[in-house]
């Protein structure tokens, strides 16, 4: 758990040099990691030493994540771009119902089609 | 025994103190990277320290020794994060890489590590290469990040097995996306290293084969409907190989999706039926006898070609609601139940030539839509004016 406190400082301080060129899901992930780490120093002085071992493992599984989306827009910022592919991420409420929206949006589409063919068919 | 209670409190209050006092003394002579966490978990010690002072004060001993308690942990938090960075800023790494062999991770760990470095592995390719990334391949690309999510939060459930295999199906949905991106752009994508092993992650069979398949035959499939085609039995020859391919999609993101949830048989089963269409469309692309061809569409002439996979988009809206606050959850859950049941109705009646009562099956789902999107869009409204009030 210490070692996820030392890299998620890390991360942090590394995120705040390019917070305001950095992607919305970079900063989404370090603010759910950042979260799920204070629930793991809360598992762990509740002694519930086996959440707080889970918490902490994939809270350092998710910390390489960040570090490798860091560098992967680090690489694309030095080429003078930073035009990010970003990927849709359920934990953003926002975008989350961003995706929701583009779905349902789909389904009236193809309703709507479904319902045109219909009434053709009738009248044919 | 009051007496021995009172003595412990108070060796406790004073030894917090001393070590507080001792850790701020460290940090502060150390000026280490990560002091900020050490200064947050020392103030929540601190906090714990003016508890127990405060119960003392009040003869509530046992009180202040359990708030005692809580101080030290924090305290022994700030100082491994102390011990750690001091480690590491005096270049002595090796602290680190024997924590790493001692902690050997898991193995649903490694998947789901793995699955993260090809999420970012394909981000960096696909920023590098300016490739298009049509709808299909981001909608693949984005399930991946889905189950990606999944097996992280399976990991802090500690629940093994329903974390292995949604990374496993992350990595199916990886290697489909990428195999899609590919053959869209065709080019293989610069640093994009692909799965070295995709097999040895996967238990379903002979599920690269079917991704390659849907790959290269989609490309075939794009290029026949972007070519002159004039007569109406090339139309409907594509109309009927697209219907087999999103068959075969359809079947593999279901099998995926069963994987996921840990149902490897019907996994493996749904695979089986893709893989059959899949070579069906092989088959028909290399077809040119037109008897045959109008034989098969005419058995199927009933049969109307979705503009959109309703059924696929309707399980993602259900995935995500599940996890958003939303006004009404359970209505909204079963509005959308209604409208793939009305839709599935609307398809079987309009197969069997009942074209009125088709029309009132999706009338039916239309109005059950609106509602949906209705408090959908109320949800996202209300984020907005709360994310406006915020800054």
């Amino acid at each position: 758990m210490a070692r996820l406190g030392q890299e998620l400082a890390a991360i942090k301080n590394q995120f705040e040099l390019v917070a305001d060129s950095s992607s919305r899901m970079v900063a989404n992930r370090i603010q759910h990691a950042s979260s799920d780490y204070w629930k793991a120093v809360q598992a762990y002085s509740s002694d519930d030493f086996e959440l707080a071992k889970s918490l902490a493992a994939a809270g350092l599984v998710e910390m390489k994540f960040i570090q490798k989306l860091l560098e992967a827009e680090t690489t694309e910022r030095e080429l003078g771009e930073s035009e990010f592919f970003e990927y849709a991420d359920k934990s953003d409420h926002g975008s989350s119902l961003d995706r929701v929206e583009t779905a349902l949006e789909m389904v009236s589409v193809e309703l709507n089609s479904f319902l045109g063919d219909c009434k053709r068919a009738r009248k044919s | 025994m009051n007496f021995i209670s009172e003595a412990l409190a108070n060796w406790q209050v004073e030894r917090l103190e001393s070590l507080i006092a001792h850790a701020r003394a460290k940090a502060k002579a150390d000026k280490l990277r990560s002091d900020s966490l050490v200064s947050v978990h020392l103030g929540l010690a601190d906090e714990h320290l003016d508890e127990a002072i405060s119960a003392m004060k009040y003869r509530r001993f046992d009180q202040a020794s359990y708030a005692c308690q809580h101080g030290f942990v924090q305290l022994g938090l700030a100082e491994l994060l102390l011990h750690y960075s001091a480690k590491i800023d005096a270049g002595i790494e090796t602290a680190m890489k024997l924590s790493d062999q001692k902690q050997q991770a898991s193995e649903e760990q490694e998947l789901a590590h793995y699955l993260a470095s090809s999420l970012a592995e394909m981000k960096v390719a696909i920023e590098y290469s300016h490739c298009n990334v049509s709808d299909r391949a981001r909608t693949v690309l984005d399930h991946a990040m889905d189950y990606y999510n999944d097996s992280l939060n399976s990991i802090k459930r500690s629940e093994a097995e329903k974390a292995k295999s949604s990374a496993q199906a992350g990595l199916l949905s990886m290697l489909l996306a990428s195999e899609l991106i590919s053959a869209e752009n065709q080019m293989a994508l610069p640093g994009w290293r692909g799965l070295s092993n995709p097999m040895l992650v996967s238990p379903l069979r002979r599920a690269t084969e079917l991704v390659s398949e849907l790959a290269e035959t989609r490309h075939r499939l794009h290029k026949k409907e972007a070519g002159e085609t004039a007569s109406k039995e090339e139309l409907d020859h594509i109309t009927m190989l697209r219907k087999h391919w999103e068959k075969s999609f359809n079947d593999f993101s279901l099998a995926v999706h069963s994987l996921a949830d840990g149902a490897t048989g019907h996994a493996q089963a749904l695979l089986k039926g893709a893989l059959r269409e899949s070579e069906i469309v092989r088959d028909l692309i290399g077809i040119e006898d037109p008897d045959v061809l109008e034989e098969e569409f005419l058995s199927e002439q009933h049969a109307r070609v979705p503009v959109a996979d309703v059924i696929g988009a309707i399980v993602e809206v259900k995935d995500i609601l599940v996890d958003t606050k939303i006004q009404r959850k359970e209505y909204v859950l079963t509005s959308l139940d209604k409208v793939s049941r009305c839709y599935k109705d609307g398809q079987k009646l309009f197969e069997k030539g009942h074209y009125d009562k088709a029309e009132r099956a999706v009338n039916d789902a239309l109005l059950e839509l609106d509602l949906v999107r209705q408090q959908v869009h109320f949800r996202k409204q209300k984020i907005i004016r709360s994310n406006a009030n915020e800054e």
